[in-house]
Formats: C-alpha cells, structure tokens, sequence
C-alpha cells in the first residue's frame, strides 16, 4: 500500500515537472523589407552554440505544402513533425510587420543558446539565418537587423 | 467537316480542362461544407456596425494583461491575440461588448488543409496552381461558349428560357441544368481566375505603405482610448484587423486595416499619424476571396456546393453526349473536281449523320465509275460537265443553315448553270423541332424555281426521331431504280434513329371485351418525357415495323387502348402480353395532339379506342377547363373498360359534359358524328369563342366531323375553318 502511494506521489511529481517546463514570453515584433510577391515563411527556432536546432518556437506560414522549402529547418523539424498548431500564424508580406508573443523555454535564457529567424519566400531566396541573436537577457530587449527578408525585429520581455 | 465555332470551342476547351476541373470540383465541393462547419462551431454573432473599436479595447485592456492583434472574421466574429492576467497567451473569439473570452480560434481541421491544396495546386506548388489557374480561365472560355451554343441552339437569347426539346436524358439536363448553374459557376470562374492572377503577381497593384517615420503631435492633450475620436467614431464593422502598440512608446502606433483605408493611430493621443486608401484591387481580392470560398455565407456555401456538383454532372453528360455524337470512321474517296465531274454531291450539316449519309451514297456512286465531286453547300458553284446535283441537307436552330451552307443562297443566286441538271434533295432533322427540315424544303423550292433545274427524285425528309433508317432506305430505292446504280450501304452508314428502343414494363392488361378491345398499362423503365397524345411506337418483334398507339399519362403511366385486329401483328401480340413482361417501343413526340392547356374549352370527339388520349388529358385537366367529351362505341359494354377513368374525371370535374352514342345498342345506328350534328349550335359558338374541338379514332369518323364543321363554316362565314387550321383550333389523330 505504502509502495502503491509512494509510487503515485512520484508518478505525479514527475508529470508535473515534465508539463510545467518553465518558460519566458517574449514579445517579438517582426518588420519585412518591401517586397512583391508571396508572404514569407518565417520559423524562429531555438539552436544550441554549435547551430543544431534545440526547439522550434514560432511558425509564420500554415501551409506545410511549403515547408520543405525551409531547407535546414525542414530536416529538423521533417523528422518528427511536433505538433505546431499553437505556435503558427499567417505569413508576412512585404512591407509588412507582425507581433506575435514567443514562449521561449527559460532553460535557453544566458545559457549559450542562440534565437533563429530562417525566412523563406515561395519561388524565391531561403536565408537559413536571416537574423540571430544570442538569448540573453539583454538582448530579449533589444532590436536587431535582419539581412535577408526582415528589415528588423524587436523584442521585449512580457512583465 | 466545319462544325459550329461555339460547339467546336465548347467542346475543345472542355477536353482539355476537364481532367483538372473534376480535380477542383470535387475538391471544392469538400471544401464547400467548410463554411457550414464553421457557423455550427462558432460562438453567435453580435451586430458589430453598433459597437465602436474604442469601447472594445477599452474592454479588452481591463481583462488582458497584453493585447496583440484583433481582427474580424468574415463570419463577423471578433477574434483576437492577447496574453492573459495569468501570462499565457491565447488566440480565440471574444465577446466585443465586454472583452469575455469565448472559447479558442477554431483550428481549421487539416483535412480541409490537405483539400485546399489538392484545389489550389495539386500538390505541384507553383506549377500545380498554374494548371489550375489556366484550367479555371478554360472554364470561364466554356461557359461563355456555352451561352453561345445554348441560344444558337434555343433560335436566339429572345428564346433562351423556352423549353428544351431533347428527349435524351443528358442532353436535356446538360442544358436545363446550365441554365441555372450558369451564374454561379461563371462567378466561381472569375473569381477563381481574379485569385490565380494575384498569386502570380499579375494584378497591378501600387501598394502604397504606412509611413511609421513620421511623428505625433506631442501637443494633443493625453486621452484614454474610449474617448479618442477616431476609436470613438470608428465601428467594428469596418475593421479588418488591429495590430496594438508593440511598447507604451509614443512612437509606436496602432496599426489598423480598415475595410477603406489602413490607418496609423497614435495610442495616447488618438491622432492619425498616416493613412493610405485601400486600392481598388484590395476590394476585389477581397470579394473575390468570399465569393470564391462561400465564407462570409453558408446559405452561398451550399450554392457553391451544387454548383461543383454541376461542373461534375456537366463533365459527364457531357462526355456522354460527346460519345454519341461522335465522327464515325474515315475512309478516302477518290473524288473528281467539281469541273470535271457529272455527279455533284453537296453537304450542309452540324452533325455526323448527314455527312456520313452522303459520303456513303458518293462512295457507291464512285463504285459506279461516275466521276463525282463531294463539298459542302457553301461551295456551290458553276459546274461545267455536271448532270445532277445531289443534296444532302440538316438544319439548324429555328429553321436556319447548317454553318457550311449558310452562303448557299447567295451563291445559287449569282452562279447560272451552262448546262441544266437533276435535282434531289434529302432533308435530315428532328421533329422534335417545330422547324424541322426547313432549310432543306427551301433549298428544295429555290432549286426547282430555275427553269434550268429539274426535279429527279422529290423532296425527301429523314427524321431522327421516326426511322431514319426505312426513309433513306426508301429514298436509296427510288434512286436505284430511277438510275439503275446499285446502292449498297452497310448498316452503320445509314442514319441511326435518335431514340433506341426501350423496355416498357405491363403493369397491367384488361381481359378483352366484346369488341375485342382492351387496356394496357405500361410503365417505362428509363427516363422518358412524355404527356397524353404522344404515340407509343410498339415493335412487336425485333425486325417488326413499329406499330403506333396513341398514347394516355395516367399518374405517370402509359395507358393504351387498343383493338385487336383479327390476323394482326401488333394488336394481337399486345393482347396476348401479361402483367411484368417486358415490350419494346419508342415514344414518338406528337405536339401537334398536346393538351392544349390555355384553351377556354375543349370539345373532345373520338370513337372506339380513340378515346384513349382524352383518357389522359382529362387527368391532366387541372384547372378544370370546360370539356365536352363526344363518344361513339358500339355498344353499353365497349364503354365499360374507360368507366373507371371516366368516372374518376366525372369526380374531379375534369369533364363538364358527355355525348355517348352507340351504333349497335338500340334499333336505330348512332355513331359519333351524328351526336356531334345534334349540338351544332354549341359547338359554334363554342368554336366562336376560341374553343379547341380534338378529334381522335378513325379517319372515316374524321372525316365526317370535319364535313359537318365545313358545311356549318358555308352557313356562318364566322366559324373560319382554315383560320382554325392556322391557330391550331382544329387538332386531329386519326387511323
Ligand atoms: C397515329 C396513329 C394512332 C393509333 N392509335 C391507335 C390506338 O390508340 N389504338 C389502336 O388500337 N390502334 C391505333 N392505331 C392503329 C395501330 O397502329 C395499328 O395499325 C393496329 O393496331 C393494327 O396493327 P397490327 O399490327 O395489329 O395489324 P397489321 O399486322 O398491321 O395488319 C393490318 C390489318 O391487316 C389485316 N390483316 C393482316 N394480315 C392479314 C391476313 N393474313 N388476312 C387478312 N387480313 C389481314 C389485320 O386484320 C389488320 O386489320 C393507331 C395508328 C396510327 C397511325
């Protein structure tokens, strides 16, 4: 019975831990150069220092018809397929900005992990690192300049 | 062989198309019920014109920690992106009057995903939705070909909405049906077109962006939204979307797409920092985009539904009617030039089986060692050598030329013949047209006006409706004997009869009666159109010639009575037939002997079994027409078999009056004429007052009726016979 009770009280620790991974929102403002045509698939993903991909944390682009076009990501994500329905929104046209809210899990934060904004257009150029910064404390607070299709992207920590 | 421009095209672009189009079709129609889906979900709607967007984010402030974006749909719900006072963020439907969460956005269901990319692209990308776009601007190009055809085909768009006369299943509804899906699916086309044009850049569009560069007026008094001008005046029903502030910043603006314009608004202040017009594209993408998806209307969903429903019938009749019509075998005939040749064979028509006709005959006259040049009748020219002029004509809509001899007349007009010729002409078309065959009497006519021209064989009419075959048959024979050529074609070259025969099932036989006459009821085991006074052309053995009945529609069954004739075929096979077997037969139109339901009165007058038809028009009398039903038999019993009927008409006040006489009943013989005699005065004036007198039975009784109307017509120049001929007073089917 004893056993019985210990083993619960464990089972529910453990599944406790395991939903309530701690997490850091962000608010996360993307800004497109001008430009004519589709909207741009954007995918912010999280990498460790080496650039292998941690986690995928936001998807602009809900029509997985083009997702293989997101070469890099494409081979992570491919593999499994995680579910991604909460964390997708519309593509962003050119000239166009889009704020979203990023859940960013805390363990990242000042831990030598990297933030990744990989763009994509259809039937146009793919960056596999269009922006990046390192995910410090500093830097969820800052804006940064992209180099392919983002003109820029500004952050900010939710209170 | 030049076909019709519209049927070609029509025809053509549909080939090509239709593999991609069954793809859209059904996929849109999965996608279709999409709307439907959706407003069973959703949360009910809130008339957004009375709520303004200062009063909805004042709300949403108060119960949200952040705000994101709001936006609404094209149902009219309010959606929106806000992180909660407990941080976690949400997209859903909130309630615009207090800001309350309604429940999460209705994550579209990945199998309508999986649909919209079969319909958009086919899981080709970029190329896919090029096939589609293409096939969807093919589609518009049918249609508009479509309109065409149909209104060549009806004799004009004055006569667009009169009714169609093909018996065939699929053509009828090929055309019937279009009548009506023709708007939606014409606004599905565009759309669809307008959609692929902008997916590949090729709508202009000066997008003019907002400029966030430019500064507010720092001297405008600090206001809370709900007292801000430009939220206070601005209704939720002209907002598409809202992107909030992203910090407290002054310089960030609040970013708001208008249904008109996209506007800059600063937060504090509520001043417009900058707006731009909505161009007009923006507008029709827009419309485009919910006329195409049904998704602002469920009630147009479910048109949009039918409609794909419609391009797939339509492919498939379509084809069926294609199959039917197509060209038949080629083979080559070793022609001479018109110069040179004796025998000159000319063609106008549409459709295969004049021409096939033709090119048969040629080939048994080239069989001969004739030297014979073959064209179509908009070639007519001088022919030097020629003897005989041989014509082989269709004709088109309401009594036109076939295309390729629409220049016919104008040719025969300017060319004079050196030498003089023999003339035929044979006439092929359908007499479910009124004007059937009227081109091909006129060329007839034209042609023997010239002195220089003679008659060979008269003036011969095929109808597809009523055995062709037997006619060209005939015609072949006078030919042959007129000419001494043989004539030997094969079967397959002679004009197949529009109707194949069908199955009728016996529901039920009376006994005989006396008069060795009977009823049979028959129920068609395909789709047919038909009504009372049609003819039932009864094939009582697979190499019989059709015997024919006039026809009775009782509560959708066809009732005949017939009499059996002592040594005859048809009759007597009729009457030894039971309950479930099977016969075969064609229905033969017959306008001529409709019930004439706009007549003021009737006056109906038959003997023996051609009582028949009345039988049915009586049961069609729905609006009670006055109908006086004049009868002869021979005696009480001959009436019995039509007492049911008759009785049940007497019930419904389907009859106003009966006239039975009987010839064998009492001392002195009374046939129906004679009882017809005896109501001069009323049938006058009723004839006076634009009646309808109806005459079916034997042609002697017939011609006794119209003896009598002649004799009253010499007495009282009112009653104008021939006028009653003219206006279809006077309607007769008689044997
Ligand atoms: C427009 C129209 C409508 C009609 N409507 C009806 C109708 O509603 N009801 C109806 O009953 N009929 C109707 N008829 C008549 C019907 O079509 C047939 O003509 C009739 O039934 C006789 O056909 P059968 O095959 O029985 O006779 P057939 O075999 O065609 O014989 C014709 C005649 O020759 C006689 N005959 C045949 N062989 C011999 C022989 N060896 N010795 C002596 N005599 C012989 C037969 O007795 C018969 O009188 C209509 C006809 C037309 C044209």
């Amino acid at each position: 019975m004893r056993i019985l009770y210990m083993a619960l009280v464990a089972l529910i620790c453990l599944s406790f831990t395991a939903s309530t991974v701690s997490k850091t929102s962000v608010k996360c403002m993307i800004q497109m150069k001008n430009y004519t045509g589709e909207g741009a698939y954007i995918v912010v993903s999280v990498t460790d220092k080496e650039g292998e991909y941690k986690e995928t944390i936001y998807v602009h682009g809900k029509d997985p018809e083009w997702y293989s076009e997101i070469d890099s990501w494409w081979k992570f994500y491919g593999k499994h397929r995680p579910d991604i329905d909460a964390i997708s929104g519309e593509t962003i046209a050119g000239g166009e900005r889009s704020i979203s809210v990023l859940e960013i899990p805390t363990q990242y934060i000042n831990s030598n992990h990297k933030l990744r904004f990989e763009t994509a257009v259809e039937d146009q150029d793919y960056n596999e690192v269009d922006l990046e910064l390192d995910l410090t404390d500093s830097n969820l607070k800052s804006k940064v300049d992209g180099t392919g299709w983002i003109r820029y992207v500004r952050l900010m920590p939710q209170k | 062989m030049i076909t019709s421009i519209y049927r070609y095209s029509h025809l053509v672009l549909a080939a090509i198309s239709s593999l991609f189009l069954v793809v859209a079709a059904i996929t849109g129609l999965v996608l279709s019920t999409e709307p439907i889906f959706y407003d069973l979900k959703q949360p009910d709607k809130i008339d957004l014109s009375e709520i303004s967007l200062g009063q909805t984010i004042h709300k949403l402030q108060q119960e949200y920690d952040e705000l994101i974006t709001l936006s609404t749909t094209s149902q009219g719900l309010v959606l929106a992106d806000v992180v909660t006072k407990e941080g976690t963020s949400v997209t859903g439907y909130i309630n615009p009057k207090t800001g309350m969460f309604l429940g999460d956005e209705i994550t579209r269901p990945s199998i309508y995903n999986w649909f919209t990319n079969l319909h958009r692209s086919l899981f080709l990308k970029s190329i896919g939705r090029g096939f589609i776009g293409v096939s969807t601007f093919l589609l518009v190009l049918i249609i508009v070909s479509g309109i065409f055809l149909l209104a060549q085909r009806q004799g004009g768009f004055s006569k667009w909405f009169s009714s169609i006369k093909d018996k065939e299943f699929h053509k009828k509804y090929h055309v019937i049906l279009s009548r009506w899906l023709l708007i939606p699916i014409l606004i599905i086309a565009i759309t669809g077109v307008y959609l692929s044009l902008e997916q590949f850049d090729l709508i202009p569009v000066e997008n003019q962006s907002l400029d966030w560069s430019l500064s507010p007026d720092e001297e405008l008094p600090l206001q809370t939204i709900e007292n801000q001008d430009f939220f206070k005046t601005t209704t939720l029903d002209q907002v598409k979307e809202v992107n909030f502030p992203f910090s407290s910043d002054p310089i960030d603006y609040y970013e708001i797409y208008l249904k008109e314009k996209s506007v800059l608004v600063a937060q504090h202040t509520g001043e417009v920092i900058d707006q731009v017009e909505n161009p007009f594209t923006a507008l029709v993408s827009y419309y485009s985009t919910i006329f195409h998806t049904g998704s602002a209307s469920p009630l147009w969903s479910v048109i949009l539904g039918i409609s794909c429903i419609g391009i797939l019938y339509f492919i498939i009749s379509g084809c069926v009617i294609y199959w039917k019509r197509r060209p038949k075998k080629n083979y080559k005939l070793e022609l001479s030039s018109a110069q040179d040749s004796e025998y000159i064979v000319l063609v106008g028509s549409e459709s295969g089986s004049t021409y096939a006709f033709a090119k048969a005959f040629t080939q048994q006259l080239l069989r001969t060692g004739k030297k014979v040049s073959l064209s179509d009748l908009n070639h007519y020219q001088q022919y030097e050598r020629a003897l005989h002029l041989i014509i082989f004509t269709a004709t088109y809509g309401d009594g036109d030329a076939p295309t390729n001899a629409r220049k016919f007349f104008d040719r025969l007009e300017k060319i004079d013949q050196p030498r003089s010729l023999f003339v035929s002409v044979v006439g092929f078309g359908s007499s479910i047209y009124p004007k059937y065959n009227e081109f091909g009497k006129q060329v007839y006519h034209r042609l023997v006006k010239d002195e220089n021209m003679k008659p060979y064989l008269p003036f011969t009419e095929v109808d597809e409706e009523h055995q062709p075959e037997e006619t060209c048959k005939q015609w072949l024979q006078l030919w042959q004997q007129k000419s001494g050529f043989p004539m030997e074609l094969k079967v397959d070259q002679f004009p197949k009869s529009n109707i194949e025969k069908q199955k009728f099932k016996v529901t039920h036989r009376s006994p005989l009666n006396k008069d060795e006459t009977f009823i049979i009821s028959l129920q068609p085991t395909s789709y047919n159109d038909y009504q009372s006074g049609d003819l039932l052309e009864v094939y009582a053995s697979e190499k019989a010639k059709a015997r024919q009945y006039s026809i009775a529609r009782i509560q959708n069954k066809i009732v005949l009575s017939v009499r059996k004739h002592e040594h005859g075929l048809c009759s007597t096979y009729l009457a030894n037939c039971h309950k479930n077997d099977d016969i075969m037969a064609t229905i033969k139109t017959n306008t001529s002997f409709h019930f004439p339901k706009d007549a003021p009165k009737i006056i109906m007058v038959a003997n023996g079994t051609g009582i028949a038809p009345f039988l049915g028009m009586l049961d069609e009398n729905k609006t009670n027409i006055p109908i006086d039903l004049y009868w002869g038999g021979k005696n009480i019993e001959s009436l019995s078999i039509y007492g049911e009927y008759l009785e049940d008409a007497h019930k419904k006040q389907q009859v106003s009056n009966y006239h039975i006489s009987y010839s064998r009943e009492n001392e002195v013989v009374e046939y129906v004429q004679h009882k017809v005699a005896e109501h001069k005065e009323e049938i006058t004036t009723d004839l006076q007052q634009g009646a309808v007198i109806m005459i079916c039975g034997s042609l002697s009784m017939q011609n006794e009726v119209l003896d009598l109307l002649e004799l009253w017509n010499k007495e009282n120049p009112k009653i104008q016979l021939e006028q009653l001929y003219k206006n279809q007073k006077i309607l007769t089917d008689c044997y």
